[in-house]
């Protein structure tokens, strides 16, 4: 009856472990000690090198209501290209999100307890961090942030945010995450040379040079 | 007899007050003033003359809460502004039996002022959350409630004589004597009475119907559905059967904030309702204050005015061009538009200081002039847009593969988008060259040289050609206007606490989704009374399921993708 009980128990700290990781995303920080004392297997290398990883290979998940949704598809196009840092397709883990209502406010907590750990919200556009311009005194409908009802990572400010202010957040992540950020540099970004020009700057050098009319 | 003069006398015939106002003053044409009971012969004769519905929206003031119909026609330039008060029951009859369109804009006034639409088949929240379905946000609170004779226009400073002034003891009379000359169309209350028992938090779909149907829910969060739209699908295989979209998940109470601060305060809210064309409702916002004081605007804020808009305009189509081939399972064009659309807002950006969300329009003129290096970013522009529409049509247009995949899907004939008020380049690809830039021209539109693209058989295909077009005449349109941009001031001063004389006005233009309307009533405050936006993609989503009954999922997604949604401006 004893032992019953004890496995029994077993089974409920088991599952609050896989509760644990899967809230933290992380595998159970205290290691398993021998009797000597020392932990028998050591497990943070093998973490290191999946935040590694998983820092190189964020998939965020699009969650876009409104005007940000528009500057974070220009941040997946052609100019601003966010693939080239590893934040591949938009599909699961971390979160953008802009506005939102009371309608919408259970789907997106189901949409966050379907995410798969590890994951992260990126409150993205003032609407998101505080309710932006639709935190008023009349204010009926909309929720003053969503930090009132999911865990926010980063805040990205902006009405709505440049997608190089996106990127900017993706790579605070990273930091967060893995200690630094873009661990792996696709390509040297503050370098002038590299940088898209400004159309109406392109234009203007082109009409000097006399290339144009 | 003129069509327009039938009209009235149709309209006297419903013991009402006609009265044909000032368009330039009101931006409508005739003000009909209904009894209670008279709502549903004014929409049979509405439909009977072909005029579609513009919105029906509602507004609080003492004594009574009033219902406001506004609709309009697709070749007669006539505005027909409709208003009935509530009965004692706060109920007036539904006329979503004449005009499909009426269906969810009458749940919206529901929503916003509980006013009880008898007959309706499914009067359930359509914006707002379940639990808030008694909120009645719009509402009026006995503080800032007005009686309704501060919210009517005040008659000219100098009236003539007593010919003008309407008089309604006299007029009944008359028009009772004559008989009416259209038939009245059947009624048919019957199925929708059986329908109301239906229960609530579900649908309007039928749930007995067959036994291997399943439901399925698209949304709110899917990549085709283009923002936080739900679409109900009552699904057979890979048939849907039924479809009802649900909105209000992106509601944020746009109308209330309009009547809650200042006009000049309201202005950045326009950009936000629909992001990608942002310019053009400002265009409409400051068209219409400008409407109602009777401003003036110099002539050179008109041309930059209207280069503005139709830069947003090529920029919207651009985005929906990548889009709706992403929909389609094409991803290469994307990348193609958006470097294109890049161009634009960096032109945009470096005139107004944002990339999406303008407030750039001001009233009385625009916030900057433009400069030689805005205009030869623009020219350049231009050149290069054209040498690569040739390119998208080798890539997209003269494809098999996506000809055969979008002709003869999800017709949107003439008499359809009337029941709906369905507007825009899907109306344009039925053969109907309606575009309010030429039926009810505002701004230099006039003075300008360009062509309505319009279709033949009004298919998706058909949608999509008439917009690639659209952005060529847009061109054509800016080119036009750097030519002929004249010196000048950009920006007439105006008071930011201008008070508004009381009143009501409408404003339309055409955004690049059909037509977008402003009515604000004022009280004689600077603080508008009561603010109606008419967003072109709430009736245009409106016809989904009447075009998509029985069509494969896949189809479905591609005529949402036709109707080019903005789901936050439906939403608003």
């Amino acid at each position: 009856m004893g032992e019953d009980k004890e496995s029994l128990l077993r089974v409920h700290s088991y599952a609050e472990l896989a509760h644990q990781r899967e809230t933290s995303g992380h595998l159970f920080r205290e290691p398993v000690q021998g009797p000597d004392g020392k932990p028998i297997v050591n497990l943070e290398i093998a973490e290191k090198i999946l935040d590694f990883c998983r820092a190189n290979s964020l998939w965020p998940m699009t969650f876009g209501l409104a005007c940000c949704a528009i500057e974070m598809m220009c941040l997946g196009m052609a100019r601003f290209d966010m693939s080239r840092y590893g934040f591949e397709v938009f599909r699961p883990s971390p979160r953008q999100c802009d506005l939102m209502n009371k309608k919408m406010a259970p789907a997106v907590i189901t949409l966050y307890e379907q995410m798969p750990s590890p994951k992260y919200v990126i409150a993205m556009g003032n609407c998101a961090i505080s309710g932006g311009p639709f935190k008023v005194e009349e204010n009926y409908n909309v929720v003053e942030g969503v930090d009132q009802i999911i865990p926010v990572d980063i805040y990205v400010p902006g009405c709505p945010p440049r997608p190089e202010g996106l990127l900017e957040g993706l790579f605070q992540l990273q930091e967060k995450i893995a200690g630094q950020k873009h661990p792996i540099p696709q390509m040297p970004i503050h370098r002038k040379e590299t940088m898209v020009k400004n159309y109406v700057d392109e234009v203007q050098e082109l009409k000097n040079s006399g290339k144009i009319a | 007899m003129s069509a327009k003069d039938q009209l009235i006398k149709n309209l006297k015939a419903l013991q009402a007050t006609v009265q044909e106002v000032d368009y330039q003053r009101r931006g409508y044409h005739v003000e009909v003033l209904l009894d209670n009971d008279k709502v549903r012969d004014f929409a049979q004769v509405m439909r009977r003359h072909d005029f579609y519905l513009v919105f029906v929206g509602g507004m609080h003031s003492a004594p009574n809460i009033e219902v406001v119909y506004q609709f309009a026609s697709f070749t007669l330039p006539c505005r027909i502004m409709g208003r009935a008060p509530v009965n004692g029951d706060c109920a007036v009859d539904t006329i979503c039996d004449i005009f499909d369109g009426a269906n969810w804009h009458e749940r919206e006034t529901k929503d916003m002022f509980g006013i009880v639409f008898k007959g309706h088949p499914y009067l359930q929240p359509l914006l707002l959350a379940e639990e808030d379905a008694d909120l009645k946000p719009l509402l009026k609170s006995p503080t800032t409630l007005k009686p309704i004779e501060k919210l009517r226009c005040l008659p000219p400073a100098a009236p003539d004589d007593a010919s003008a002034q309407p008089a309604p003891a006299a007029q009944p009379a008359a028009a009772a004597a004559e008989k009416p000359v259209l038939p009245a169309l059947p009624a048919q209350p019957s199925a929708a009475a059986e329908t109301t028992q239906r229960p609530a938090g579900m649908s309007q779909l039928d749930q007995t119907k067959k036994e291997h149907t399943f439901y399925l829910n698209m949304g709110p969060q899917h990549p085709s559905t283009h923002g936080v739209l739900r679409v109900l699908l009552e699904m057979d295989g890979e048939h849907c059967l039924e479809n009802e979209p649900v909105l209000g998940y992106g509601h944020r109470m746009q109308e209330k904030m309009g009547e809650s601060r200042s006009w000049a305060a309201f202005l950045p809210n326009t950009a936000r309702m629909d992001y990608l064309s942002a310019l053009i409702y400002n265009h409409g916002y400051v068209g219409l204050i400008e409407r109602m004081a009777g401003l003036e605007v110099p002539r050179r804020a008109e041309f930059i005015r209207v280069i503005t808009d139709e830069l947003n305009r090529v920029q919207s189509h651009l985005l929906w061009l990548g889009a709706f081939l992403l929909d389609l399972g094409a991803f290469t064009p994307i990348m193609y538009t958006f470097d294109d659309r890049e161009q634009i807002l960096d032109i945009l950006e470096e005139l107004t200081g944002s990339r999406l969300t303008y407030s750039y329009h001001r009233v009385g003129g625009v916030c900057r002039d433009i400069d030689g290096r805005f205009s030869d970013a623009t020219r350049a522009f231009i050149a290069r847009l054209r040498g690569r529409f040739k390119m998208y049509d080798d890539l997209v247009t003269g494809n098999i593969i996506f000809i055969k995949r979008v002709k003869d899907v999800a017709f949107f004939p003439p008499d359809l988008a009337r029941r709906y008020g369905l507007t825009g380049p899907c109306l344009r690809g039925a053969g109907i060259p309606y575009d309010i830039r030429r039926s009810e021209p505002y701004s230099i539109y006039p003075e300008l040289d360009f062509e309505i693209p319009v279709g033949t058989s009004g298919d998706c295909l058909d949608a999509y050609l008439v917009r690639v077009r659209e952005m060529e005449q847009s061109l054509r349109i800016i080119e036009q206007c750097l030519d002929l941009l004249p010196e000048g001031p950009f920006r007439n001063k105006v008071p930011r606490r201008m008070k508004l004389p009381q009143g009501d006005c409408s404003f339309s233009v055409e955004s690049s989704r059909g037509e977008l309307a402003y009515h604000m009533t004022s009280d004689g405050t600077d603080v508008p009374y009561r603010l109606k936006i008419r967003v072109p993609s709430f009736s245009n989503l409106s016809v989904l399921p009447e075009v998509c009954r029985g069509m494969l999922l896949s189809d479905l997604a591609m005529t949402m993708g036709t109707l080019d949604l903005v789901i936050p401006e439906i939403d608003r």
